[in-house]
């Protein structure tokens, strides 16, 4: 410790700064704010402090650089704040922390930083610079929050639930109108253009970046330097928890041929009872106590309302916002799929939790994967061995599709090169006009039209390799081929 | 539950579907644009509302089976209805169409029928195998030989539907 080390503590602390933000102005980075009082010991400042000023030292004022942010009754504040009973309906055993503080505080730091550079010129250089003011919050704050929430405090950057305290400070409007005087251009703009900036004249970014380019003689001209100091202090507002979302993926099966896979809304009416997303979410609002609103549904493809899933299914996952349990059980996973099992329409299975980063397999699976259907096709004549045989002998093909009429209304007109694997064609016993076709393509076909043919807008089609009208009566898919999410072991 | 492909759906549509282009399109047939007379035109609206143009059973090239020379599709200096490009599901860029806009010529020997629009809207496609393959509107009007795909201004839809006769009341005439 430095005796200018000391002198500046003790400067501050006359003026009527915490000893938080005193400590802070040492730059010193190893400081542990959770335990001040090692450190001034360490440091030998009460020393310094109580020779000094043992009677004039202001006690209890709000501190003129953080408004309080820093000091006991801040604590107190946060811990006996109503709002924090949220915190214990999350199962989450570790928790980060974020403040939003009043935009007065960047105002009275810069013209602390600003006082210090004039008063102390060697120590206030351009390399030291003082603890942020979050940073000093966050160990200041989370030792005493975890004992009281018992969960374990972890860095943002790798935890999921985050608990954000709001501050709010009566004088925040009041004091900062004097940036207006220092910048009058860009407030002045700010206030016509109210609706951009949504009403709010000082924002955070706002005062930043008008401290940023206002000059420092300007600012002194205008402004209180060093900031006086405040007759309140802020207080906590709000706090607010948010988990980051959690994945739960599986397969599903869809067995209806009158069934759409998300809710089919035309001019704001349903035009279908249900859907494999509503009949999912149903149980998973059910079983996991999420309300729906928090759920999105995505899935590797997508199937008519009037084609069946069928085999091992379509990879699907959830994606589940501010869940608060993060944990399910098999059985509480079976239920969910016992559950949907009775709607009779559709089933899934390998119901799991995911990570993430595991979800792109869904995405980057989408060009490279093939799918299997099975056709029913109709002719107008007999289906004979020779117009099978035509099929049989085909073997895998190239076509190219211009997009769907059936489809065009909302999509771009495009054509697109696809490819055909393989196709089988069998006949069907007791209708003798129909044949099943077993086709195997790459993602993204559209098989009915590659049947029909489009009006020839897909070549080559069906009807032009078997050279007589051709039309598909149902379609089916049996296989997504994309070995995601992994199987559930049902056994145990 | 998974049954076979047969056993899923009611097999009686089995021994008369019908064809692809009556399943999904309603055919309507145009005598004259605001009043003012055209040779048959056959407008197909999807149940998307996209719309299929073609000529009706009884335009005179139809009917007579008049070898077609070729389909003019450059309607004068400025507009050529192949130079068409739709972009987007918006169809941004595409030729503006009013129900009396020319889009191609059917010609003949002797003959030129001009086909129009029928509604207002967006040129969407040109049915390109028409330009190797002249015939073909003639020999498969309902299907490949569409000559045209529009996509109608949907506030006027039912307008122009109502406009239109109806297949039977057409075929009457």
């Amino acid at each position: 410790m430095t005796s200018e080390e000391k002198t500046i503590f003790k400067y501050l602390r006359d003026l009527g700064v915490c000893l938080n933000c005193s400590l802070r102005y040492l730059c010193d980075k190893k400081v542990d704010f959770a335990d001040v009082d090692v450190v001034v010991k360490q440091k030998q400042l009460s020393e310094a402090e109580i020779e000094d000023v043992p009677i004039k030292k202001v006690k209890g004022n709000p501190c003129l650089v953080c408004l309080g942010l820093l000091q006991e009754t801040h604590i107190d504040d946060v811990l006996n704040h109503p709002d924090l009973g949220k915190v214990s309906g999350y199962d989450s055993k570790v928790f980060t922390i974020a403040i939003s503080m009043p935009a007065a505080i960047l105002l009275r730091e810069h013209s602390m930083r600003l006082h210090l550079e004039d008063k102390f010129p060697m120590f206030f250089n351009e390399e030291n610079q003082e603890i942020p003011i979050n940073r000093a919050w966050k160990m200041f704050v989370s030792p005493k929050l975890a004992e009281k929430i018992q969960k374990e405090f972890q860095n943002s950057d790798i935890c999921e639930f985050s608990i954000n305290v709001s501050t709010g400070y009566d004088e925040e409007t009041e004091e900062l109108l004097v940036l207006k005087e220092m910048q009058p251009k860009i407030f002045e703009m700010r206030t016509l253009q109210h609706r951009k900036y949504s009403g709010e004249l000082f924002s955070r970014k706002g005062v930043l970046s008008a401290l940023s380019v206002t000059p420092s003689g300007i600012f002194k001209m205008h402004g209180q330097v060093p900031p006086d100091v405040p007759s309140k202090q802020l207080v906590c507002k709000e706090i607010e928890c948010k988990h980051k979302p959690i994945y739960m993926a599986g397969r599903y099966c869809k067995y209806s041929r009158d069934l759409s896979q998300s809710p089919w809304v035309i001019d704001g009416v349903k035009a279908m009872e249900t859907s494999v997303q509503e009949i999912m979410f149903e149980q998973f609002c059910k079983v996991f106590q999420i309300p729906e609103e928090n759920m999105k549904f995505s899935s590797s493809g997508r199937e008519d309302c009037d084609v069946r899933c069928l085999g091992k299914g379509r990879p699907f996952y959830v994606e589940l916002s501010d869940p608060k349990r993060t944990e399910y059980t098999p059985e509480e996973y079976r239920q969910v799929e016992k559950g949907v099992e009775e709607s009779k329409l559709i089933k899934i299975s390998d119901l799991q939790k995911v990570q993430r980063a595991e979800l792109t397999n869904i995405k980057d699976g989408e060009e490279s994967k093939t799918k299997s259907y099975v056709a029913l096709c109709v002719t107008k004549t007999t289906v004979t061995d020779e117009l099978l045989e035509k099929i049989n002998s085909h073997g895998g093909l190239e076509v190219s599709q211009k997009t769907p009429i059936r489809v065009l209304h909302r999509r771009p007109l495009a054509t697109r090169t696809r490819r055909i694997e393989s196709m089988q064609a069998f006949a069907i016993e007791g209708h003798s006009n129909c044949f099943e076709l077993h086709v195997v393509t790459q993602a993204g076909t559209y098989v009915k039209e590659f049947v029909h043919g489009d009006f020839d807008r897909t070549t080559p089609n069906l009807r032009r390799i078997i050279g007589a009208p051709v039309d598909i009566a149902a379609l089916d898919v049996t296989a997504i081929n994309l070995d995601w999410p992994k199987p559930v072991n049902y056994d145990t | 539950m998974e049954t076979k492909i047969i056993d899923s759906i009611d097999t009686s549509c089995l021994s008369d579907l019908a064809d692809v282009s009556d399943r999904y399109f309603e055919h309507l047939y145009c005598k004259e644009i605001e009043g003012k007379e055209i040779t048959d035109q056959r407008v197909s609206f999807h149940t998307n509302r996209i719309c299929m143009l073609s000529l009706a059973e009884n335009h005179p090239i139809m009917k007579e089976k008049k070898p077609i020379k070729r389909i003019n599709f450059e309607i004068d200096d400025k507009i050529d209805r192949l130079k068409n490009s739709a972009s987007g599901k918006g169809k941004k860029g595409a030729q503006k169409l009013a129900p009396d806009s020319i889009i191609c010529y059917v010609e003949t020997e002797t003959e030129s029928y001009p086909v129009y629009s029928c509604i207002k809207g967006k040129l969407i496609e040109i049915n390109e195998k028409l330009i190797e393959n002249p015939n073909l509107l003639v020999e498969k009007p309902v299907n490949e030989g569409y000559i045209a795909l529009l996509l109608p201004v949907l506030s006027l839809y039912s307008t122009f539907k109502e406009s239109m006769l109806s297949k039977e009341k057409y075929l009457a005439l």
